[in-house]
């Protein structure tokens, strides 16, 4: 997969208008929820809150100030105090609502990521840049909630600024229009030119802090790399999945291992601190800084409010609301400001989540259904096929021809790195060939149906996982699903004796991650599981990858000289570096750096003395002599 | 369910080991020696905080009082004037001591975290596998691995509580004026909250543990999807559908949960709204009343009402800041109890113990036996072996036969449940126990590859590294040509988890790669625990032919379930439930006809050129 990082600095006002706005879908479609509405709300109300209660108290304090007649302020008061109770319950219940449609937005995004994998070609999902990628989403989503995380609290924020600025206006529109009267000592405070100084200050004070602010969350953004490795380094050393996890406990003492946690070359214990603290000493300036403009730009409008009143201009209840709304006013312009200029830092971030979302599937997918067979006859044909990794320039496997025989047996042997699994991913379609096609009854793989095609496959991958829910789930691999089934391919697997010490039978949730009632398994007994779900999916071709490394001797004998019976008239292929057991196939494929080398039943194999199979099967069998 | 309200009960009675007040203490010490200037950044936050806090209750005060006494423009603008500057130094002072703090701070908590791992790494190996002590790792991890735990928001607590007695103190004196009735009342509703606010957190605390399994299990689906060992299984069995299927169920359960919490969550809001209600009418009644009938200035009416909002504002805080400080305090305590967990071995001085290559040691297991805690069976059961000097023992038997727990008990890493371990003729307890393990070493099953380069993987050290032995060392692991392949040639980084650009190696290089550095330990005594599992057959079979080359002169113990392999060791010890069943060399084992000649004959049945022949023998 190419990809090009486009740098973030060059993004014109449209371009990333335009991704914020994509940000915002995104998210909105992830929650499937309201979510975005409660945001609107909970931000509403938030800035809502201060305003009746800023214009009440002005006029009670005027009333106090003037006439004081008793009616009105009891009036008054009541009015503030119930308005002010319904707008803070008000709030909450919006606060609430957001909470809970919020509380899976992580898991939901997690989920989103993990869907655009589950459809995603098989040669992405295995590309390193890919992976890196996705680790660099989640590390800066960890570390900052950068990217999409950071879209849900747009709603609200922008609500707030919107409705702070909207509000203050109001309220503080009298402050301008109300003039001192003419024949006082003040009148000059009805100047235009002291207007036009007095908006002036307040024009370069609010614009001052956000700048600040932005030049300080700009710098911590740059530091995200740091950060990243200081997170990985605190997992490794510092967490228990890290260097101080049991499987490393015996290695770390044997080797004193502990010395490389201690040296504070390699795992400063003040990492965050030291790495950081030359920006965060500037930082720190300019937020002081931000702060004192902020505070000064206050006392001026206080200044400028208070003479106002004591020229005669309005009463002194008004003096608080004057300084109160322009705070708001203030603060909100402040707010769309930073708000602007932390997207626009964000929408780096962003641009790896749309970079990985916007992956395409290049895969051509057939429509070609995959015919129902009771006979299994399906016949599946190599022609000419080679195949390089993406990205590299050495053949996997090159100039390969091969068919399969319906119904038998055939083993593919060969070092590691021969090209074996690399095989068995063309023959499932994980990947197309570089070169060359494959035949399934006469028409070319890529003309069927994905999904239909790989229905006709079970395999049993070295790397196979099992997944911490019940047992039967994870052989039917389904939620709902046949129960005598299950059993009968978990007994044929050589589970049997195991599966009737369970207390909960199929339903016994595997590992204790979660329950107590879970159970641990071996590396032999869920191998054994695997095999029994690769039987329950009862496809033509049965395919084991190497599945008996994890089994000692005995156990490898039951599993190796029950599989014959096990598949009966199915086609099954073994993958395996080790010779045995390709005396149980009737036709051995030998793959020796990318070629295949040789084919033939072990004793015709056995009789070149100069081939590969030769060579490999003497290095074991040497032993045994 | 009752079940679990009890269990509930024992782990509240289970009392921390230290209380609040020592432990906020150990915390400040720890600042002290850690990062002392958090503390004065603690102090410039409290002066600043109550420093506004006091200005800015003043400031209207004066304003309106200014205009109500007609003062001059001039005194007024200097009034403004002078709190304009105290607000502008404090305010400025709190953002750059915030800024300052935040970073600060995180050392004070990474010291601790260190010290939590050192123990864990340090710690007597019985200790790993204990669950009591895995339970107490996992707390004091937890109490230190994020800003929000207490061993790093503790700070941010005790400064707020300091900040919420001072502001109490001060608001106080302001409101002597004020009825205490008034006051009792105001902080009567903010208890009334409080209390409310309480019983919904004990609620969820409560119940959470039912939910939080629901929880811990959609994390687990939504990121299992994105490992990519899975993305094979999910194609090849259509998992997707099962997987989407279960998210479902959880996102309904947790939601549902999340619905009742928060319709609980909003009843304590409705409270909280009452009684701020409550506050406030009172306050407008009992001031609207006084100012009608003793005539109280606007300006004092102003400055009463701020003080008694702030006065429940610091009452409210304190109760609450106290609360937290005992949260907070508990993790201090979980890191405490766990780096003061009691030790099993010897890490002081122990007998002397000279590590020479000549190989001069012998080891011998005297009536030893060895039951894993809460095991019901022995595992080891009354075995006595000895292992001459320079001798090649082969230990071989099933999975389950109790090689790799034989094999911890020699290297010290276990102490018998009876019956010693002898070095020499000194018990292996005398000895400090890491000088005991310098002897060794070792390629186990389980191995830890750390996030350094190639080189210092094999010489496991950042100093006094020899370059021609470590070159020797990957020839004779016969890793060379590939290390010499990558990019950076042996100064390539490993483990793509911490290094981005780090290289991977296949199992089978990165088992060669630990013998690689098990050789250039170079103690005497070598301990190979299967290794060639992941090797091919021609690259294992390189592996035995070298073997006499590789424990040249070194005591050995070669540990297989693959009987082929130990044809070379000086003696064959079969093991089988924990008991010596058989002992010679091989061919010794074969003529005695028995166990080990039986397994032999099932393993290399599949070898033997004529497969029919021995298909009645099985």
């Amino acid at each position: 997969m190419k990809m090009k990082k486009k740098d973030e600095n060059k993004r014109s006002f449209i371009e990333n208008l335009r991704m914020i706005l994509r940000g915002m879908k995104m998210t909105r479609t992830i929650s499937g929820k309201p979510l975005a509405f409660s945001k609107f709300l909970s931000g509403l109300f938030d800035a809502l809150i201060v305003f009746p209660n800023l214009y009440l108290s002005a006029l009670i304090l005027n009333e106090l100030a003037g006439t004081r007649d008793t009616q009105t302020l009891i009036r008054l008061a009541i009015i503030t105090v119930g308005v002010n109770a319904v707008l803070l319950l008000a709030k909450d219940a919006a606060q609430r609502w957001t909470n809970y449609l919020h509380s899976i937005f992580w898991e939901q995004m997690n989920s989103a990521y993990s869907g655009k994998l589950f459809d995603m070609d098989f040669c992405d999902v295995e590309d390193a840049e890919v992976h890196q990628l996705l680790s660099t989403i989640y590390q800066n989503r960890n570390w900052g909630a950068k990217g999409l995380s950071r879209m849900t609290g747009m709603f609200s924020q922008l609500t707030t600024g919107a409705v702070k600025i909207i509000c203050s206006v109001a309220l503080v529109i009298t402050l301008f229009t109300l003039k001192v009267p003419e024949s006082g000592d003040l009148a000059f405070m009805n100047s235009p030119w002291l207007l036009a100084a007095v908006f002036t200050v307040l024009a370069i004070a609010v614009m001052i802090p956000p700048m600040l602010s932005a030049k300080a969350n700009d710098a911590f953004a740059k530091q995200a790399p740091k950060a990243r490795m200081g997170n990985r380094l605190f997992f490794f050393y510092g967490g228990r999945g890290g260097l101080s996890s049991s499987e490393r406990a015996m290695d770390v003492r044997i080797y004193q291992q502990d010395a490389f946690a201690a040296d504070g070359r390699i795992y400063p214990a003040g990492y965050w601190s030291t790495t950081f603290r030359d920006v965060i000493k500037k930082m720190a300036g300019w937020q002081g800084t931000s702060n004192a403009v902020t505070y000064l730009m206050s006392g001026a409008v206080y200044a400028f409010v208070a003479l106002k009143a004591l020229g005669g201009a309005f009463g002194v209840g008004n003096v608080l609301m004057y300084v109160g709304a322009i705070a708001s006013l203030t603060a909100g312009i402040g707010q769309f400001v930073n708000l602007w200029v932390e997207l626009v830092g964000n929408n780096a971030f962003l641009a790896d989540t749309f970079r990985f979302f916007d992956i395409p599937n290049k895969m051509y997918q057939g429509s070609l259904s995959v015919e129902k067979r009771d006979d299994f006859k399906y016949e599946i044909e190599f022609r000419d096929v080679s195949f390089k990794y993406p990205n590299t320039d050495v053949w996997a496997l090159r100039h390969v021809n091969l068919k399969f025989r319906i119904g038998e047996r055939l083993a593919i042997v060969g070092m590691n790195g021969s090209g074996k699994t690399t095989f068995i991913k063309l023959l499932c379609r994980l990947y197309d060939p570089t070169e060359g096609e494959i035949y399934l009854n006469d028409f070319n793989i890529r003309k069927y149906d994905y999904k239909e095609y790989m229905d006709i496959f079970s395999v049993v991958f070295q790397d196979f996982k099992l997944l911490a829910f019940p047992l039967g789930q994870n052989v039917a691999v389904a939620k709902n699903y046949d129960a005598a089934k299950a059993e009968k391919c978990l007994n044929e697997a050589g589970f049997s004796q195991r599966l009737s010490e369970l207390e909960h039978g199929l339903d016994t949730p595997l590992y204790k991650d979660f329950d107590k009632d879970g159970v641990q398994i071996s590396g032999g007994e869920a191998q054994k599981i695997a095999l029994a779900r690769a039987l329950y999916k009862d496809a033509p071709f049965v395919i084991l990858d190497e599945p008996t490394a994890a089994l000692d001797p005995v156990a490898e004998y039951e599993v190796y000289s029950k599989f014959n019976t096990l598949v009966g008239d199915k086609t099954a292929v073994f993958i395996s570096h080790r010779l045995s057991s390709c005396r149980f196939c009737d036709d051995i494929a030998v793959f020796d750096e990318g070629q295949l080398v040789q084919r033939g039943s072990h004793n015709e194999l056995l009789a070149d003395e100069k081939g590969k199979y030769s060579e490999l099967w003497n290095a074991q069998a040497q032993y045994y002599k | 369910m009752s079940e679990k309200a009890e269990k509930k009960k024992k782990e509240q009675k289970t009392k921390p080991k230290y209380n609040m007040f020592q432990n906020a203490g150990y915390l400040l010490g720890n600042a002290a020696k850690v990062n002392p200037i958090v503390l004065w950044l603690m102090a410039a936050f409290i002066i600043a905080d109550l420093g506004y806090s006091t200005a800015g209750l003043f400031l209207p005060k004066c304003v309106i009082a200014g205009l109500e006494q007609r003062q001059t423009a001039g005194q007024l603008l200097i009034i403004i004037g002078l709190f304009t500057a105290a607000i502008v130094i404090v305010k400025a002072l709190n953002a750059w001591a915030s800024t300052y703090f935040f970073n600060e701070v995180v050392a004070c908590r990474s010291n601790l975290s260190k010290k939590d791992v050192l123990k864990a790494l340090r710690t007597s190996y019985e200790n790993i596998e204990n669950p009591d002590f895995r339970l107490k790792f996992g707390k004091a991890e937890q109490a230190t691995c994020a800003n929000g735990q207490g061993t790093e928001a503790g700070y941010r607590t005790m400064y707020r509580l300091a900040i919420s007695l001072g502001g109490f103190v001060i608001f106080l004196l302001v409101l002597t004026k004020v009825s205490p009735i008034i006051l009792s009342v105001v902080a009567l509703t903010t208890v009334v909250s409080l209390i409310v606010r309480k019983k919904t957190d004990d609620w969820k605390y409560a119940h959470e543990d039912d939910f939080r399994k629901n929880r811990e299990k959609l994390w687990y689906i939504c990121t299992i999807g994105s490992e990519y060992q899975v993305a094979k299984d999910i194609r090849i069995f259509g998992a997707a559908r099962w997987l989407r299927e279960i998210m479902r169920d959880f996102e309904k359960i947790c939601l549902d949960w999340e619905q009742r919490c928060n319709w609980r969550e909003l009843a304590a809001d409705g409270v909280n709204c009452l009684m701020s209600l409550l506050r406030e009418g009172l306050a407008y009644g009992w001031l609207i009343y006084i100012a009608l009938t003793k005539g109280m200035a606007v300006s004092e009416f102003v400055l009463v009402f701020a003080a008694i909002s702030g006065f429940a504002n610091y009452f409210s805080g304190i109760m609450s800041g106290f609360e937290k400080l005992h949260r907070d305090m508990l993790d201090v305590d979980h890191v405490r109890v766990f780096l003061e967990y009691p030790e099993k071995f010897n890490f002081g001085s122990g007998a002397e113990l000279k590590n020479t290559l000549d190989g001069k040691y012998e080891f011998e297991l005297r009536n030893v036996t060895y039951r894993y805690p809460q095991a019901k069976e022995d595992t080891i059961k009354n075995l006595s072996l000895t292992i001459r000097a320079g001798e090649k023992l082969a230990l071989v038997g099933l999975n389950g036969a109790g090689k790799t727990t034989l094999v911890k008990l020699l290297c010290g890493l276990y102490d018998p449940t009876e019956g010693e371990v002898l070095l020499n003729g000194i018990n292996v307890k005398d000895f400090n126990r890491n000088e005991y393990y310098a002897l060794f070493c070792a390629v186990f099953q389980e191995f830890s590859i750390m996030p350094l380069s190639v080189l210092q993987n094999i010489t496991q050290s950042l100093d006094n590294i020899d370059e021609t032995r470590a070159r020797e060392c990957l020839k004779l692991a016969n890793l060379e040509k590939k290390i010499d392949s990558l990019p950076h040639g042996w100064n390539s980084l490993l483990y793509k988890t911490v290094h981005e650009d780090a290289v991977e190696l296949s199992g089978g290089e990165t088992q060669r790669l630990m013998l690689a550095r098990a050789l250039y330990k170079n103690a005497p005594v070598v301990v190979l625990d299967e290794p060639t599992a992941a090797l091919d057959p021609i690259a294992e079979s390189d592996i035995y032919q070298k073997y006499n080359d590789l424990t040249a002169g070194r005591t050995s113990l070669f540990i297989s379930h693959r009987l082929a392999s130990t044809r070379f060791c000086d003696r064959i010890v079969f093991l089988e439930n924990g008991v010596i069943a058989e002992t010679g060399t091989h061919d010794e084992l074969i003529q005695k006809g028995k166990k080990y000649a039986e397994l032999f004959g099932i393993q290399s049945r599949y070898y033997k050129e004529n497969l029919e022949a021995v298909e009645v023998m099985i």
